[in-house]
């Protein structure tokens, strides 16, 4: 009789259960399809991503954790910095955002840790294994081997970039750190693909995000008008914190003096973007030859400017940088000194 | 007439006196001790840096918000759903082994209104200490909150931003501090536990031993929060892999009738962790579906225990 109770019992649980369910589920469904729309509710987490959660972190999401889950994986992903295991923190961070896609913080950490400091230890082990097999006369070594390391960590951290702006449009420092990966000097800049990341910053409220791909494409061969066109975009800004930057103002002079310009087109004088302060002027130009020789900017007439300033300002020769050539940046120092020898030979001749 | 028959089979004032007594038994049972230890764990993370990748150019004041918020919401759906589970498990059996049971059902009080009532004090119980928790969070928080942004607007005015720009910046850290949209994050975990303590008190009629009730508690815990995996597959295309062959079919079907959603209050803590656009509706529906869960299972509850002998 017992046993019949209860066997009866569960089947009219499991029967309600189905019934109730039933009328449940499309309203369920509809709920949790409207929270995803929205944001709300995290998207589906992949297959391949259920196979390479350890079993703390299953447990956690299968406990409605996935968020606290994410965190303290992140924290616990430092380890793996630390020890340079670079393999394992990728599959970390791959669960961490697949955990909390939403958060464009891991997607951040996760391609900061392998496009930047990844990237940067296999550089300084490749550069170590050349120095080694150079000692060894080792003549089989092949450095582009070895670079490959360094692109798969950056790649590695650009996908992590693209991936993570899929889930964050809106996130301006994802597009921003993936345009500073791409167009640092001490990486392997693709300035293209800077520009591409940096040209979805050029609303931002962020003044510096805004200047990004101007700086970029200002180091374009063959983009030189569209650099024009930016900046004369920024200038129509009307915000001062752009005059605040040296490469900004000088660029000001740089793009306006390309000769392939229209007439008409928008050409700032020096004293104009200088406020008349020719000294600094040609501090700024001085220090830009650098840029034009190692960063690759745009050159312009950077001759005829700089010349037109040197007879103004009667520059000593070893302030000219087409006669010495430039060691290290300009400071105001530095040119009072030298104006200071300069008259005090003149006058002792 | 019978003096049964005059007995009426709902009565608010006979539910709350169960409810009451039910209080006053979890609180002899000095389940409030636990709050501190996550009293202690609230504000021992207020001195916790919670994030690695900072410096002067990565200022990430609602990350470290978010953390906070995370660790202490996560810690509140552990403690409320666990409670939710133990205390009810051990309620039905408690008031066996004590014989309080018979005392009370040989009195004019219906089985339906036992068990609501016996239901109704733990969620008090759970209420209350949600109230405490929440507190604490609140309040930790607003510290937390006030000190980054005071952080953040000297670091913005060394930068040069403007008043505007400041003040758009604050508006998004504050957004992650104490707000009305937290307390919805709070009340789904509530509603969440109350659903389990709902179904554990359902396998409790059945049920011979405490340690199975909260056995198979936990367990519909853990399957609710990925039930709706099973339902997507039904409604969705996979993500990944083929379409699910005929036995895959008939297990998500039975597990999105039978099992609980819990992800569905997951998600709106997770948005409210976030600082999402939870709305006044949504709380609405996910307390509607909460009402629907618990009074399924309650009158399942009852349908089992109505006949039971004791």
């Amino acid at each position: 009789m017992r046993n019949f109770k209860t066997t009866r019992n569960l089947i009219v649980i499991v029967a309600v259960l189905c019934g109730t369910g039933y009328f449940r589920m499309p309203k369920e469904q509809k709920f949790m399809e409207d929270l995803r729309e929205r944001k709300i509710a995290h998207p589906q987490i992949d297959s391949e991503i259920w196979s390479k959660m350890g079993q703390t972190s299953l447990a956690g999401t299968f406990g409605g954790l996935r968020s606290v889950m994410a965190s303290f994986m992140s924290i616990g992903a430092f380890d793996h910095f630390e020890n340079n295991d670079w393999y394992k923190l990728e599959k970390d961070f791959e669960v961490i955002t697949a955990l909390d896609p939403y958060n464009a913080y891991y997607w951040n950490t996760g391609a900061w840790h392998l496009g930047w400091n990844a990237a940067s230890w296999a550089r300084r082990n490749q550069r170590s294994e050349i120095e080694t097999a150079l000692k060894n006369g080792n003549e089989d070594f092949s450095p582009t081997k070895q670079r490959l390391l360094e692109m798969e960590f950056l790649e590695k951290g650009d996908a992590m970039y693209r991936e993570g702006l899929k889930y964050n449009p809106a996130s301006e420092e994802l597009w921003f750190d993936r345009g500073a990966m791409w167009s640092n000097e001490y990486k392997r800049p693709d300035l293209e693909r800077a520009a591409e990341a940096f040209r979805k910053l050029r609303n931002s409220p962020n003044p510096v995000y805004r200047r990004r791909y101007l700086l970029t494409i200002a180091r374009i061969p063959g983009r030189e008008i569209e650099a024009y066109e930016e900046m004369v975009r920024l200038v129509s800004d009307s915000d001062p914190r752009h005059f605040s930057t040296p490469t900004f103002r000088v660029l000001v002079l740089i793009l306006g003096s390309n000769p392939e310009l229209p007439d008409g087109a928008l050409r700032p004088p020096v004293d104009v973007v200088y406020n008349n302060n020719l000294e600094k002027a040609y501090e700024e130009l001085y220090n830009y030859w650098d840029r034009i020789k190692n960063d690759g900017f745009y050159a312009g007439n950077y001759k005829v400017l700089m010349k037109q300033l040197i007879d103004r300002l009667k520059v000593p020769d070893s302030l000219n940088p087409f006669v010495t050539e430039p060691k290290r940046p300009l400071y105001p120092s530095v040119w009072k000194r030298e104006f200071e020898k300069r008259d005090r030979d003149s006058s002792a001749r | 007439m019978s003096r049964q028959a005059s007995i009426s089979f709902f009565s608010l004032r006979r539910i709350l006196i169960v409810a009451q007594s039910t209080v006053t038994q979890l609180v002899r049972m000095k389940v409030f001790y636990f709050l501190a230890p996550i009293a202690l764990l609230f504000v021992g993370i207020q001195f916790l840096d919670l994030i690695w990748y900072q410096g002067a150019e990565t200022l990430q004041p609602e990350q470290e918000l978010r953390m906070h918020k995370n660790i202490c919401l996560g810690t509140m759906m552990v403690f409320s759903s666990m409670f939710g589970i133990v205390a009810t498990a051990l309620l039905i059996p408690g008031d066996i082994e004590d014989r309080t049971l018979y005392t009370i059902l040989c009195k004019p009080v219906p089985r339906f209104d036992y068990l609501v009532g016996k239901l109704l004090g733990v969620m008090a119980v759970i209420f209350i200490a949600m109230v405490v928790m929440d507190v604490l969070l609140v309040a930790t928080l607003h510290f937390r909150t006030e000190e980054k942004l005071a952080e953040a607007t000297q670091v913005w005015g060394k930068r040069g931003l403007t008043e505007v720009e400041i003040a758009a910046g604050r508006a998004e850290i504050a957004a992650h501090g104490p707000t009305l949209i937290l307390q919805y994050g709070v009340m789904a975990h509530f509603l969440k536990a109350s659903v389990i303590a709902a179904v554990a008190l359902l396998i409790s009629t059945f049920s011979t031993s405490t340690i199975f009730t909260i056995a198979t508690s936990s367990m519909i815990w853990i399957i609710g929060s990925f039930q709706s995996v099973a339902r997507e597959a039904l409604f969705t295309d996979p993500i990944s892999g083929g379409d699910p062959n005929m036995a895959e079919r008939i297990m998500n079907t039975f597990v999105s009738l039978v099992f609980p959603d819990f992800k569905l209050f997951e998600s709106i803590t997770d948005g409210a962790v976030r600082a999402e656009n939870v709305l006044h509706s949504d709380m609405t529906q996910l307390g509607g579906l909460a009402a629907i869960y618990v009074g399924i299972y309650v009158v399942l509850s009852w349908f089992v225990f109505s006949d039971k002998e004791f």
